[in-house]
């Protein structure tokens, strides 16, 4: 699994480095107040995939899944 | 419309013949495009109506050009199908939405709009199970709502304006909301979209990569025509990206996800179109243009692998990487420019679309928009590939898909890095002029942060985000189910009405003959019963008597001799008819 650890260390590199570019550009004709904060987007996309997974499997729990022959039932 | 002439000569065709005539149509159709000057051709008289079946300009041009391009790719994918019926199918539908997009007058718009739903149908029926034939009835019967709703919103649009033209309409009129759900339905917005979540995902391989590049997008191509910066659209738009979003994670069928991304990503352009700026036009038509591109791509991905594994779900599939690695990676850049990483054609033009929504300072759909697209990449780039692809290797053994479907999918994915990299070949042919420049530092770094924070929060989640082998239920419970309340309905309350009502009425009409086979018999008998029953006066072997008469006359009502004899019915008609004769001569005498 020597392909898998690498394949992480480059994931997580990229995420740092991502990050730090954030910091040095000065972000240019922003239209909200969010925009200028570095690593806003960063923030918004761990929080956003979370809250859609977690909120979607509610959703589904409590009120949209089924059993797959459910349209069968008479 | 050499589609459509070209459908009718498939099945003469046979063998070779046949392959290089499906695959020079597109390609002569690409050069008819690239040679029509703008203006409008084909006007016809027709019923002191002018209907307009050419008419071309940049925005009809834009979609008819990535049309006609999905076509070829399509066609090359299907090469391998040995039945004509579906490319029959498929011509009519991609010559119908050609005819859509060049309609300039709204009857031959309904036209063409008509053929594409009755010949797409095909497309899902051809799978040939029961699942796609009642999802194939299911589809064609919502369809023909939505049609009818276009029809009635024509007529009376004609009826207010006496104008056929297809032209800015905006939403001003019983007509014009009419029109509205009619294409709204095509669109897939919520409420309306049940129809594509579920017949998309039952579709033959090849149907459903013809599908989804061509319904939705020509009812994208109609609402920018005709509703361009109606209000409510932006709000729809964003609510549909999201609505989407949230039911891809409940998806187990493969296609299943990637139809619920098809709803999502119509979202971006159903809200462009609401925006109605020059900017929002335009990212809307070019994000139809590079969405045709890599949701076929996508399509042709998922069909790929259910073609060569017959298995259609997340719980069944996994670990087939090492068998089909061409297929992965061309399937990956699909999901990366649906995702929009920078390099692929999803970067340059979603962002404009969120870019117009910054400019028309509209802060909640900017930040909606932003979360459909985390979403896009989780299920789209990464959860549908890694428990296809990856995961748990559940020992399928399989081989890469024909050549044919191959290339298509190389092409397709060609295109997308095309555009991707240089975005001023699909900036050229906009409707408007491009102001917009996608590669900005800043840009670039936060799509980046952006994606790559939700492929975190996915490896976070992994375990959380498996398929699940349960359906999801959505708009379509309301007919699905409502029709079994419907059927319970006609057959409980409705059929013991019905059955009463029929009591009823056979047994009048039986009292009715019973008194007229011998009337004076009848009454008598009536005379007698009221006697027993209400005038209580008389004594005890009086009523025997009447008793013991009345069982006889009931028994004899019948007979023959007990009846009025001919003679004597004859007389007393005479009888009446002479009485008649005096009343009326007197009548004259007297006025």
């Amino acid at each position: 699994m020597m392909k898998h650890d690498t394949l992480k260390n480059v994931f997580i590199i990229s995420l740092i480095l991502c990050i730090m570019v954030g910091f040095f550009i000065h972000p240019e004709h922003t239209v909200f107040w969010w925009e200028e904060i570095p690593g806003f987007y960063a923030i918004y996309g761990l929080i956003g995939c979370i809250l859609i997974v977690i909120i979607s499997k509610e959703l589904g729990y409590h009120l949209l899944q089924r059993e797959e022959d459910y349209y069968e039932h008479d | 419309m050499i589609f459509i002439i070209g459908a009718f000569l498939i099945p003469i065709l046979k063998g070779r013949l046949r392959k290089i005539f499906l695959v020079l149509s597109p390609i002569l159709a690409f050069i008819t495009l690239l040679c029509m000057p703008h203006g409008t051709y084909l006007a016809y008289k027709f019923l002191g109506y002018e209907l307009v079946f050419g008419r071309v300009d940049t925005l009809s041009l834009c979609f008819a050009y990535v049309f006609v391009i999905m076509s070829f790719l399509g066609i090359l994918y299907a090469l391998h199908l040995k039945d004509s019926g579906q490319y029959m199918a498929a011509f009519l539908y991609i010559g119908g939405a050609l005819g859509v997009v060049f309609a300039g007058d709204l009857l031959s718009l309904f036209i063409f709009w008509e053929i594409m739903a009755f010949s797409s149908v095909f497309l899902i029926c051809y799978q040939k199970d029961k699942r796609s034939l009642d999802a194939g009835f299911r589809y064609i019967l919502v369809h023909a709502f939505g049609s009818s709703c276009l029809l009635a919103g024509i007529v009376l649009h004609i009826g207010d304006t006496y104008s056929l033209t297809f032209e800015l309409l905006g939403l001003n009129s019983l007509g014009s909301l009419l029109i509205l759900i009619g294409f709204l339905l095509n669109a897939a917005v919520p409420p309306l979209h049940a129809w594509l979540s579920d017949a998309y995902p039952k579709a033959t391989i090849v149907g459903a990569v013809f599908l989804s590049a061509f319904t939705t997008k020509t009812a994208v191509y109609a609402l920018l025509r005709a509703f361009s910066g109606t209000d409510i659209l932006i709000w729809l738009g964003a609510i549909m990206a999201l609505y989407g979003v949230v039911f891809a994670v409940l998806e187990n069928d493969i296609r299943g996800i990637l139809a619920y991304h098809i709803i999502s990503q119509v979202g971006y352009m159903v809200c462009g179109v609401g925006i109605g700026t020059e900017m929002a036009i335009n990212g809307a038509t070019a994000h139809a243009f590079s969405h045709i591109l890599y949701k076929g791509l996508l399509f042709m991905g998922a069909g790929a692998v259910i073609h060569m594994t017959g298995k259609r779900k997340l719980t069944e599939l996994g670990g087939i990487y090492k068998y089909m690695p061409l297929t992965f990676t061309l399937y990956m850049i699909g999901a990366f420019s649906i995702s929009a990483f920078p390099l692929f054609s999803g970067f340059v033009s979603k962002s404009m679309v969120i870019e117009a929504a910054a400019l028309d300072h509209k802060p909640v759909i900017w930040l909606m928009l932003t979360l459909a697209s985390v979403g896009t990449f989780l299920h789209t780039g990464l959860k549908l590939p890694y428990f296809t692809f990856f995961a748990k290797d559940r020992g399928i053994k399989v081989k890469e898909p024909p050549k044919n479907m191959l290339f298509a999918m190389g092409l397709a994915a060609f295109l997308c890095i095309l555009i991707g990299v240089y975005p001023n070949l699909l900036y050229s042919i906009l409707p408007y002029p491009v102001d917009f420049a996608p590669y900005t530092p800043m840009h670039i770094v936060g799509t980046m942060q952006l994606l790559l924070f939700t492929a975190l929060g996915f490896f976070l989640l992994k375990k959380k985000l498996g398929g699940e082998p349960t359906i999801t239920l959505d708009v379509d419970w309301f007919y699905r189910k409502s029709a079994r309340l419907f059927l319970w309905f006609c057959k409980e309350p409705m059929m013991k009405f019905a059955i009463i009502v029929d009591r009823i009425t056979t047994r009048s009409a039986h009292t009715f003959l019973w008194f007229c086979r011998n009337p004076i018999g009848a009454l008598k008998i009536i005379k007698n019963i009221i006697h027993l029953t209400y005038l209580e006066r008389i004594d005890a072997k009086y009523k025997e008597e009447l008793k013991t008469k009345l069982e006889k006359q009931k028994s004899t009502h019948l007979d023959r001799h007990e009846q009025i004899s001919i003679g004597i019915a004859i007389l007393l008609i005479v009888i009446i008819l002479l009485i008649y004769l005096v009343v009326y001569v007197m009548g004259v005498r007297i006025f």
